[in-house]
């Protein structure tokens, strides 16, 4: 298909007949230094260069005649000329750019090509990942999003190789899944968020794919924000895009970079101590006590034991963790070839240990500890990339972009997980001396020590190439047609092993077993599209595009597994009992679009699109899917007739409008049966049942959203606002409504209820966002930069669909006319009637009905960062403020403390507050009892990120014939300051729509200090 | 502003991008979407592959797997089963779980948001419909099928249907998914009316394998007769439910298998592998004395202990105040259980016999007990309620934890028997905190409320 355009346009091109240049050098107006990557275009065609290293450019098969020639780099100020070329000659031009806080001339990466963002009349956040790596402590793309972008919400798991949740503009689908779709140099890539084998079991964290991305390869992100922006990529789109561009080679000799980081990780976390306490009845022997029982007179408390692993140095399973990593990359080439390429290795051992005590109780049985076992959470990474831009001709430049990474995660059992290390930590008594039946002391571990707990491995080793060739053929000066094809390719294998013997006493474990399950992963993408320009007055310019989508899907994985393993093995062959499984996904989607946009006099953009899909995850009854768009953008302080003020330098309107959608599983349309196996007369007999109803009907999730928003730069550029209101509606939500047990549908594993996906429900999304940048002083000696973002976002169900009652959880309900995966409680209330600061049941009351209790995700989010340059800026030092609010975290860790575990502190501290008293009351001892009190505010401050770089003069680089020296000592997580009542508001071990802070590992802090090398 | 000078002529540029743009449309049309997008997923079995004698046949095996699910099978992580929720409000088993909804089951406190109860209701009724779904399968694509292969699934749908009513509140929808995914919602039904359909299917059964000669008919036919019994008992119709078993010979047992390729049994993973429930010891306090009585028929074992199937002696829950109390009846995770057994049938003659007052009731039990060594002969305690009171304590411990303690201590609160529910259930303090709830059987729960039909339980009745 793309050559049939291509082929088309060809012939259209023979009417043409360029035949000249312009060619000039790109440079630092305040240093006078190259400006490497400098995007060259030539107004009212599809002709441009990108600047070399060197700061030259040519620009190629250029027409006679007068031309406007624009300049644009992220960071400097867009500068325009007029230049006049002559037949078979070279024009020169020559920039020279300002520096500038921001631009709305940045090119920005969108669906039809590069256009500058003045073009686009959505708010779209670009973030430069090569100077967020190279200032040091970022191992993963969540790290590079995390606090720069209005709107995107970033929640990274705890262990080490967990898994990130990203939320743009909040959470707008009920039963699908709200996460952006990603794409790299122009493939749509795997962002599986639960990325293990259903087979495997940590406790609930599993990694993300998304994570095996390198930073380091990374050149820009655009986040593409709401489906009013997101609309020509379609179905899928509805939650975001975000668009990653790898690193590209420019012209120029070889540039050889070099980097190294080592750093420390700690786990700085308070956590809470687990409390006993003794005490008597009349008549009756020591006991234990509790308030409850001491405010009614029926026990008194003798004493209150209280112990903490996690801070007592024996017993401590915590360590001071490790990173490293070492990278190279080299790039440079010719107008006919360039190339980037890059290697890099990193492994991080996360803070998990076994305690000397433990290992003392292992050597004394002639137990040998192996390596995984005292590395228990790790994650190795090694990562190479080939990128070449090949121009065979002047019409036709070739993109090759390779990417290769192998991946190696080590988990130990955590979360949700009676074999887990929190969970027999936090769930223990107060003492430390307890024994367990062989009388081995338990140093305040509940059922099992962490040399038992590591035993049982699960790793993930990760193969992935993804790759992609992106022609582009210029037939004519104003025709440019392009194709990208790519495939993101994972193997993965995950593998989960308790040998014969080891591993904790809990079911079957010790008899050992195996799982090792082979996935096959691949998405493939093939997109050709057309964009012709031209001017059609002075004042009237024209952009048309068309394209043509098509994106697959196709997963495999076959699962073995075995249990009874003979002493000594370690593989699924050896177990005396086999299990096999095998799964496959399949999907394709394909689409076609087209976008007019229409410029008056540069300043007023108007744009009008729509993409039509369709896909097999469609009911059968079901066709096409259109999402239409239109927007406006106009730079209205360049009218004449505008009342600019002096400190006024630019100031544009925006508006836009558009749809996209949110595509159903691969299989929810259809009925069918799954095969089952049952035990007859001693043998297994094979069979059938019915899997799922399915719905002939079903169709994508539509999100319409409705943007607009003003960009203005004032105070000679030096400052810049972005302010963006968008209001967004889903219709046809598609919710998996609960089918009446009475119909027999088949329950998955663990599942309570079955769901037949329906297009029924109607979400509401709307918010403000805005960015605020400056550069209040820009000296040569000194300089201070900031930015501030923020967004507020509320959302509400308008409706689930008529005649379907709330889906009611025991802590989540989807209510109509209340958010989204909100937390529902019985409200409760209590009265210290007697004044004795003890609560009793009788004075604790609970609301018999669950009622709305708050946002399940934050509502506000801000990020203040901060950076000053001194000592003629040879040092940089930059903070990072993160703030969300608005929200709360069910505190299941402290509720099952306090219902199940009785160690909390609230049971049996006298000087418990009358608040945390009642929550306990109101869950133990009420009926019907309330968690509602275990919802709690999780508003946070953090210190995100503090760096400190030293930028060598160049005499230290040439001192080893190098270009450039710098040094960055940085850090994360560095401080909380909350009122979240558990251990961190952002605890997570699921990656799902809903935080969950349930015995899992809260964020980690990491220490780093980077090389950067430039020779 | 610059001026481009091209040879491109405003009329060509609008014909090219005509052009491109019906290229692009013609492009996309020419391509065969439909064929692009119509992918075959191996994973699934169509409804159309089924169609056929192999097709029903699988079909009936599926059925014969979920009816082991819904009694005394698990498998990925679907462990729910009235044989142990019924016996966790009952006085067989007490909760040693931190699970919230299952302390509320042995607290006889439950919300219809129970999502256990849910489990386990919607795996009742899963086995039901994949049996309803089976037989006229089977009816329409192998007719040629073995008789007793269609009186099979419709024993299952009955031995489901019986179930529900005997564990679920009057108000019970028996809705349908016919072939094509059409969804025939049910309406609610008293406890009666659902015996009532479930009398039927059993008698639909007995038609269908008649007098036919041969093994398999056999024990279909007893299974149905064991389960017409069982429902009639449930009715108070006790005359009917003797004469409805009394062929059956005591041998037979009707065992759901297990395997660690198919299904585990639910008891020893609960019971002995996760320690959730412990086998209850007089609860509430009128609950039987499972451990003390040292019955041969419910040999039981403190956790930890010499000779016991666990090494722990601790329940699940680490706050509990009590130990793990473990049942050896099913101490592997193959181990079979038996769902309906001829000793069944001689415990609902005896039963009968008792109402109808002849004194061979006791003589029926103690034949039974003669099976056993070690149980001793038993004697007329001398009245009519210790009479009661020793039949029903033969049916807990032949009968342990496969069903039966919940519906027999509902018939004991309904004519003839009519006690009260202080008088037959645990009440009193709870041993976690609080008191015992008043319920005497489960709510039909919230998912159900997704039926049109259905707006909550008639009544919580006995």
């Amino acid at each position: 298909m793309a050559l049939a355009v291509a082929s088309l346009a060809g012939r259209a091109g023979a009417q043409g007949t360029p035949s000249a240049s312009i060619a000039g050098r790109v440079t630092d107006a305040q240093s006078g230094q190259p400006v490497p990557g400098a995007q060259v275009r030539i107004s009212g065609t599809n002709l441009g260069a990108a600047a070399g290293e060197d700061g030259q450019y040519t620009v190629r098969a250029v027409p006679v005649g007068t031309f406007e020639v624009r300049v644009t780099r992220i960071g400097f100020a867009e500068q325009k000329r007029t230049v006049t070329t002559t037949p078979g000659g070279t024009a020169p031009a020559d920039f020279s750019l300002a520096r500038v806080a921001v631009q709305l001339s940045e090119v920005v990466t969108t669906a039809t090509g590069e256009q500058r963002r003045v073009e686009i009349a959505n708010a779209v956040t670009t973030v430069n990942a090569a100077d967020v790596v190279r200032s040091g402590g970022v191992s993963t793309i969540g790290d590079v999003l995390a606090t720069r972008s209005p709107s995107v919400n970033i929640l990274q798991g705890g262990m080490i190789g967990s898994g990130v949740r990203v939320r743009i503009r909040g959470t707008s689908s009920l039963s699908l899944s709200n996460e952006p779709i990603y794409i790299v140099d122009g493939v749509r890539l795997n962002n599986d968020t639960t990325a293990l084998s259903p087979n495997l079991n940590i406790g609930g964290t599993t990694p993300s794919s998304i994570n095996e991305l390198n930073p380091d390869e990374i050149e820009s992100i655009d986040v593409i924000r709401g489906p009013s922006a997101a609309t020509l990529y379609g179905t899928d789109a509805a939650n975001g895009v975000i668009i990653v561009t790898t690193k590209r080679g420019r012209v120029g000799r070889p540039q050889l970079s070099l980097h190294t980081e080592q750093g420390l990780i700690e786990d700085n976390n308070n956590y809470p101590t687990n409390y006993t306490a003794y005490g008597h009845r009349a008549g009756a022997a020591t006991t234990t006590c509790y308030l409850r029982e001491v405010a009614t007179g029926g026990c008194t408390i003798d004493s209150v034991v209280a112990f903490n692993v996690l801070t007592n140095k024996t017993a401590t399973p915590l360590k001071t963790g490790y990173r490293q990593q070492y990278g190279a990359q080299v790039s440079g080439g010719n107008a006919g070839v360039r190339y980037f390429v890059s290697g890099e290795y990193e492994t991080q051992d996360g803070v998990y240990r076994i305690p000397g005590f433990d290992r003392q109780r292992l050597q004394a049985a002639n137990i040998k500890i192996l390596p995984e076992w005292s590395t228990p959470n790790s994650a190795n990474r090694a990562s190479g990339r080939v990128n070449l831009d090949i121009a065979p001709s002047d019409k036709i430049d070739i993109g090759v972009s390779a990417g290769y990474t192998q991946n190696e995660l080590h988990f130990p059992q955590n979360d949700n997980n009676i074999t887990g290390l929190f969970g027999n930590i936090f769930t223990a008594s107060g003492r430390s001396d307890v024994t367990d039946g062989s009388g081995q002391r338990m140093w305040g571990y509940a059922n099992f020590l962490p040399g038992d707990i590591f035993q049982q491995t699960v790793t993930q080793n990760i193969n992935r190439f993804i790759g992609s060739i992106n022609p582009q053929y210029r037939p004519l000066t104003w025709l440019t047609v392009v194709g990208d094809a790519g495939i993101d390719f994972t193997n993965r294998v995950d593998a989960q092993l308790c040998r014969f013997a080891q591993c904790p006493d809990f079911g079957t474990n010790r008899l050992g077993f195996k799982e090792n399950d082979r996935s096959a992963i691949l998405l493939y993408t093939a997109n050709a599209r057309s964009t012709a320009s031209w001017q059609f007055h002075p004042s009237l310019q024209s952009r048309t595009s068309l394209g043509v989508q098509f994106t697959g899907i196709n997963n495999t994985r076959n699962g073995s597994g075995a249990s009874n393993l003979p002493v000594g093995t370690s593989t699924t062959t050896a177990g005396a009992t086999p299990f096999a499984d095998e799964a496959t996904i399949l999907s394709r989607t394909i689409g076609a679009y087209g976008e007019e946009q229409v410029a008056f006099a540069d300043r007023l953009f108007v744009t009008a699109g729509a993409r039509i899909d369709r896909s097999s995850a469609f009911g059968v009854d079901f066709g096409n899917v259109l999402y239409p768009k239109a927007s406006v953008s106009y730079v209205v302080s360049d009218e004449p007739v505008f009342p600019k003020p002096s400190w006024l330098d630019q100031l544009r309107l925006r508006t836009a409008v558009g749809s996209s959608g949110v595509r159903p599983g691969t299989t929810d349309a259809l009925q069918y049966f799954i095969p089952t196996a049952v035990t007859l007369s001693g043998s297994d007999a094979p069979g059938v049942v019915v899997a799922t109803i399915g719905n002939r009907d079903l169709k994508p999730e539509k999100a319409t959203e409705v943007e607009a928003g003003l960009d203005a730069m004032f105070f000679d550029r030096r400052y810049d606002i972005e302010l963006t209101y968008y209001d967004k509606t889903s219709k046809d939500a598609l919710i998996q409504r609960i089918l009446p047990p009475s119909l027999g549908p088949a329950l998955g594993a663990g599942a309570s209820t079955a769901g037949q996906f329906e297009n029924l429900g109607k979400v509401s999304n709307r918010g403000v966002e805005f960015m605020l940048r400056g550069q209040p002083i820009q000296r040569a000696a000194f300089a201070w930069d900031f930015s501030l973002n923020g967004s507020f976002n509320k959302n509400k169900i308008v409706s689930l669909g008529a005649g379907i009652p709330p889906i009611v959880g025991t802590t989540i309900t989807q209510k109509a006319g209340t958010p989204v995966n909100s937390y529902f409680g019985r409200a409760y209330t209590y009265n210290d009637a007697n004044h004795d600061g003890l609560l009793s049941a009788s004075e604790v009351t609970v609301s018999p009905t669950p009622t709305y209790q708050g946002y399940s995700i934050p509502t506000r989010e801000f990020a203040l960062v901060n950076g000053i340059e001194f000592l003629d800026r040879m040092f940089r030092v930059q903070a990072i403020l993160d703030h969300k609010g608005g929200n709360k975290l069910y505190n299941n860790t402290n509720r099952i403390r306090c219902q199940s575990f009785n160690n909390c502190s609230a049971l049996v501290n006298r000087g418990t507050s009358l608040d945390d008293q009642a929550r306990v009351i109101a869950l133990r001892y009420k009926s019907p009892n309330s968690l509602a009190g275990f919802f709690q505010k999780a508003d946070f401050t953090r210190l995100r990120e503090a760096s400190i770089t030293w930028n060598a003069p160049e005499r230290y680089a040439q001192a080893f014939r190098g270009r450039s020296l710098s040094v960055t000592l940085s850090g994360r997580n560095l401080a909380l300051w909350t009122k979240y009542e558990g251990i961190d508001p952002e605890s997570t071990y699921g990656n799902g729509n809903i935080p969950r802070d349930f015995l899992t590992q809260p964020p980690l802090s990491f220490y780093t200090l980077r090389l950067n090398v430039g020779l | 502003m610059a001026t481009v000078n091209t040879s491109m002529s405003r009329t060509g540029g609008r014909r090219s991008t005509l052009g491109v743009l019906a290229l692009a449309v013609l492009t996309l049309a020419g391509c065969n979407v439909d064929k692009m997008l119509n992918l075959t997923d191996p994973d699934i079995i169509n409804p159309s592959d089924l169609a056929n004698p192999a097709g029903a046949e699988a079909e009936r095996i599926g059925a014969l797997g979920r009816l082991n699910q819904a009694t005394s099978g698990t498998v990925a992580g679907v462990e729910a089963t009235f044989f142990l929720y019924g016996g966790l409000m009952a006085d067989e088993y007490r909760s040693g779980d931190t699970f919230i909804e299952r302390n509320a089951t042995d607290q006889r406190d439950i919300l219809t948001n129970n999502a256990n109860i849910q489990q386990a209701i919607g795996i009742l009724h899963a086995a039901r419909v994949s049996a309803f779904q089976a037989h006229e399968a089977l009816k329409k694509y192998a007719p040629n099928a073995p008789k007793w292969e269609v009186a099979e699934m419709y024993v299952a749908e009955a031995f489901t249907e019986n179930m529900l009513a005997e564990n679920l509140c009057n108000g019970i929808p028996l809705s349908y998914t016919l072939e094509g995914g059409v969804k025939v919602f049910g309406s609610p039904l008293t406890n009666a009316e659902v015996y009532a359909r479930a009398l039927a299917h059993y008698d639909t059964a007995l038609i269908l394998v008649g007098n036919t000669a041969g093994e398999m008919e056999d024990t279909t036919r007893w299974k149905a007769m064991i389960g017409r019994g069982r429902v009639l008992l449930n009715l108070a119709r006790f005359a009917d439910a003797a004469t409805a078993v009394a062929s059956v010979p005591t041998d037979f047992v009707w065992q759901q298998e297990h395997a660690q390729t198919t299904t585990s049994n639910v008891i020893w993973s609960l019971n002995i592998s996760g320690r959730r429930y412990t086998v209850a010891e007089n609860e509430g306090p009128l609950g039987l004395n499972f451990h003390t009585a040292n019955d041969p028929r419910v040999p039981t074992c403190k956790g930890g202990t010499a000779g016991c199937p666990t090494d722990n002696p601790k329940v699940f829950d680490p706050g509990a105040t009590f130990p793990l109390w473990v049942q050896k009846l099913w101490t592997e995770p193959e181990s079979p259980v038996t769902i309906a057994s001829g000793v069944e049938a001689r415990l609902i003659q005896a039963e009968a016999l008792l109402q109808a007052g002849n004194a061979t009731w006791l003589d029926t039990l103690n034949i039974l007990r003669s099976r056993v060594s070690g149980l001793a002969p038993l004697t007329d305690p001398g009245n009519a309620t210790a009479r009661q009171d020793l039949l029903f304590r033969e049916r807990a411990f032949w009968l342990f934890s496969t069903g039966h303690r919940l519906p027999d201590l509902r018939r004991l609160m309904r004519a003839p028997y009519g006690r009260t529910q202080a008088q037959v259930f645990p009440t009193g303090a709870y041993i976690k905190g609080g008191s015992y709830g008043s319920d005497v059987n489960f709510p039909v729960t919230q998912a159900e409320e997704n039926n049109p039909n259905f707006h909550g339980c008639i009544d919580r009745n006995a």
